[in-house]
């Protein structure tokens, strides 16, 4: 130990001196307190040893100064004295002093005093290096979630969620949290929904969310539908997470064309269809284990459909409401949600009024578990505009010119949705990619007369009303369950031209025909808007004579 | 003179020490000798806190080295100039005189 003594006594100091390089210590001499704190700011010794009687400077006055000057090392001071009375006792504590050594030195007590301070000092050390570790261990965490998390948020949590009709809460109880939110514009037109809350906490928790939103986002653009993104999310899951990680969720597709919504739900709360008013409509309640839990082979893609009329609300959220937990231990509960909608009825502020009375209810901003939720208004004129036309893109390299055909049989009618394979093949034309939309609704369009009212013969009457609308669904389900024989075929060829190109499109099924002329004029409601739609995008729409082959012409120019 | 010195404290500093016993010593008188110079200077002066000063030194470096009488006699004097109470004073310090110059002639006898 390097050991620092202040003594204006010489013969004193000498013996101190002499008792302490006896033991091996280095010494360090001082005659006054002025020349101790100058001795210990030179050598910064690990004990000081002073007398409290000194000229210039006494032991007090260098006691505070070195405390001062040692900042949060522990350098222990131990006073040398004489004095008896308890007040100059109580003054060494005071100013900062560790222990006393009545003068004259008893060898065995000081070298005791020494051995216990360089053991509480390494002890001291140890543990604020220790201290220091942590915090710098602590710090550096936090940092790496920090900028773990803003990648998370850029992938997990889209600009989607700004459109105007969505309200949306996302509460993370650490910086991340293992719910998912996340929205999309479908290349039909539909609006993708998916609301996620993965088991536990934090990194874990937030590490499965990132496949969830690559597939979810790549999967919506390419074309493909809510069953399909959700088929593909569970195979993901199931093979990435250990075992007792899942997610539980509720994916939609909100269907503008049609009005109506489609639900898969495994393992969240239930979500509600409410009326503008308030009032509920549907209690879509889970059908399925959460994603990630069952093998492709035995999971269900089995959906819900509920027609939806212009300013119903679709309300999700995770169970952080339901089990947001008061101070007493009680949970908020179903019956409170419930209240709150009832509450809520006419003033038309179920998100704002639902957040507070959780707040209230835990009584704290403390959360226990992640709360998120979604507040989803049906309404056609509030979305943004198309926003998977790609604007601003692309090399003008020249288009391809090159023709395909597909013929789809009753097996791959059953089973598989033909457009996303389609679609893609078509955007491998770099020119083509800022039309996706237009052209996925074209093809959807001519795809779903070709099946529904071609192969399947489905009477599009039949849509007209809401009730309609589910019939229609059950139907086209049970007869696609049951087709023994059919196709669907589509032919497409590609020209490059000066402009662009033009994309030929035809679309042939195995149905009895139809005179597209007489449904066009004397059905002007849902089932007529495909055809309308269908001839207001391209630059020619022509039928067959016997109704069974359809031929489009789709022109488009470099942007 | 020789029962004012702790022999039993001699010996252990002779232990202590080694070699620089003898300057331990010499230190000892030399400071001593000031430290009377000094004392007599304050009590012409009358100079209460000096008085009680330099008798807490001579009294710290008389217990260190065994002079325990001198000791006793420094601390009586500390004592009257900590109350700058120095009636009597006088004779305390012949006193004290009379002790140190016994330790003194000791010293001189080991160096």
């Amino acid at each position: 130990m390097k050991i620092l003594i202040a003594d204006d006594n010489n013969t004193d100091r000498l013996i101190l001196k002499t008792i302490l390089k006896k033991a091996k210590h280095e010494v360090l001499a001082a005659v006054d307190g002025v020349q101790a704190v100058a001795l210990f700011r030179e050598h910064q010794p690990d004990i000081v040893l002073l007398d409290a009687m000194m000229p210039n400077l006494d032991g007090y006055g260098a006691a505070e100064q070195i405390k001062q000057e040692a900042g949060e090392y522990m350098v222990p001071i131990i006073f040398l004295t004489s004095l008896q009375e308890a007040s100059a006792l109580a003054k060494c504590l005071e100013v900062g002093g560790d222990d006393f050594l009545t003068k004259p030195y008893n060898k065995i007590i000081l070298h005791a005093k020494i051995e216990a301070f360089v053991r509480l000092k390494n002890l001291y050390n140890q543990v604020r290096e220790q201290r220091n570790e942590i915090q710098l261990f602590t710090d550096q965490m936090v940092q790496d979630q920090e900028v773990a998390k803003r990648v998370f948020d850029n992938i997990a949590h889209s600009d989607n969620l700004k459109q105007r009709n969505i309200q949306h809460l996302l509460s993370p109880m650490s910086i991340f949290n293992g719910d998912v939110l996340l929205c999309a514009e479908a290349a039909s037109g539909s609006s993708h929904i998916l609301l996620g809350d993965f088991t536990g906490h934090g990194l874990p928790a937030a590490i499965g969310a990132l496949p969830v939103a690559e597939i979810f986002y790549g999967m919506t653009i390419k074309g493909f539908s809510i069953p399909d993104i959700i088929m593909e999310i569970n195979s993901r899951l199931s093979s990435i997470l250990p075992v007792g990680v899942f997610c539980c969720a509720t994916a939609c597709e909100v269907n503008y064309r049609d009005n109506f919504l489609t639900v898969w739900s495994g393992g969240l709360p239930d979500a509600y269809i409410l009326s503008p008013g308030g009032d509920i409509i549907e209690t879509i309640k889970s059908k399925h284990l959460p994603l990630g839990v069952l093998k492709s082979g035995s999971f269900s893609i089995e959906t819900d459909v509920f027609p939806l009329k212009q300013d119903d609300k679709l309300f999700i959220c995770s169970d952080g409401i339901i089990e947001a937990e008061a101070p007493d231990g009680s949970l908020f509960g179903e019956q409170r949600l419930l209240a709150t909608f009832e509450q809520s009825n006419k003033e038309n502020n179920l998100f704002h009024n639902l957040i507070k009375n959780v707040k209230d209810f835990c009584q704290s901003d403390k959360q226990t578990d992640d709360l998120t939720l979604i507040e989803y208004t049906f309404h056609h004129n509030s979305r943004e505009d198309d926003k998977s036309d790609n604007k601003g893109c692309e090399v003008k390299v020249k288009p391809l010119d090159w023709s395909f055909q597909y013929e789809f049989r009753p097996e791959s009618l059953r089973s598989f949705d033909p457009l996303p394979l389609v679609l893609q093949i078509l955007l491998e034309c770099p020119g083509l990619k800022q039309y996706r939309g237009r052209i996925f609704t074209i093809l959807a369009e001519m795809y779903n007369n070709a099946l529904d009212h071609g192969v399947l013969a489905l009477d599009s009457g039949l849509k007209n009303s809401a009730n309609g609308f589910l019939e229609y669904i059950q139907e086209r389900k049970s007869r696609l369950q049951n087709l023994e024989s059919g196709y669907v075929r589509i032919n497409m060829e590609h020209i490059p031209s000066e402009y662009g190109g033009e994309l030929f499109i035809e679309m042939e099924d195995s149905g009895s025909g139809f005179d597209a002329n007489k449904i066009i004029k004397t059905d002007n409601s849902f089932s007529g808007r495909g055809l309308e739609l269908i001839r207001s995008l391209c630059h020619s729409v022509k039928h067959s004579p016997d109704g069974r082959k359809v031929k489009a012409i789709f022109r488009w120019q470099h942007s | 003179m020789s029962e004012s010195i702790n022999r039993v404290k001699i010996e252990e500093l002779k232990d202590l020490m080694e070699d620089n016993f003898s300057l331990l010593l010499e230190i000892y008188i030399t400071d001593g000798d000031q430290h009377l110079l000094d004392l007599d200077k304050a009590i012409n002066e009358n100079n209460a806190q000096n008085i009680s000063e330099i008798a807490h030194t001579l009294k710290g470096s008389s217990r260190s080295l065994g002079a325990d009488a001198l000791a006793e006699t420094s601390l009586k004097i500390e004592t009257m100039g900590r109350g700058a109470d120095l009636a009597g004073i006088d004779d305390e310090v012949v006193q004290l005189k009379k002790e140190y110059q016994e330790v003194k002639d000791y010293f001189q006898k080991l160096l």
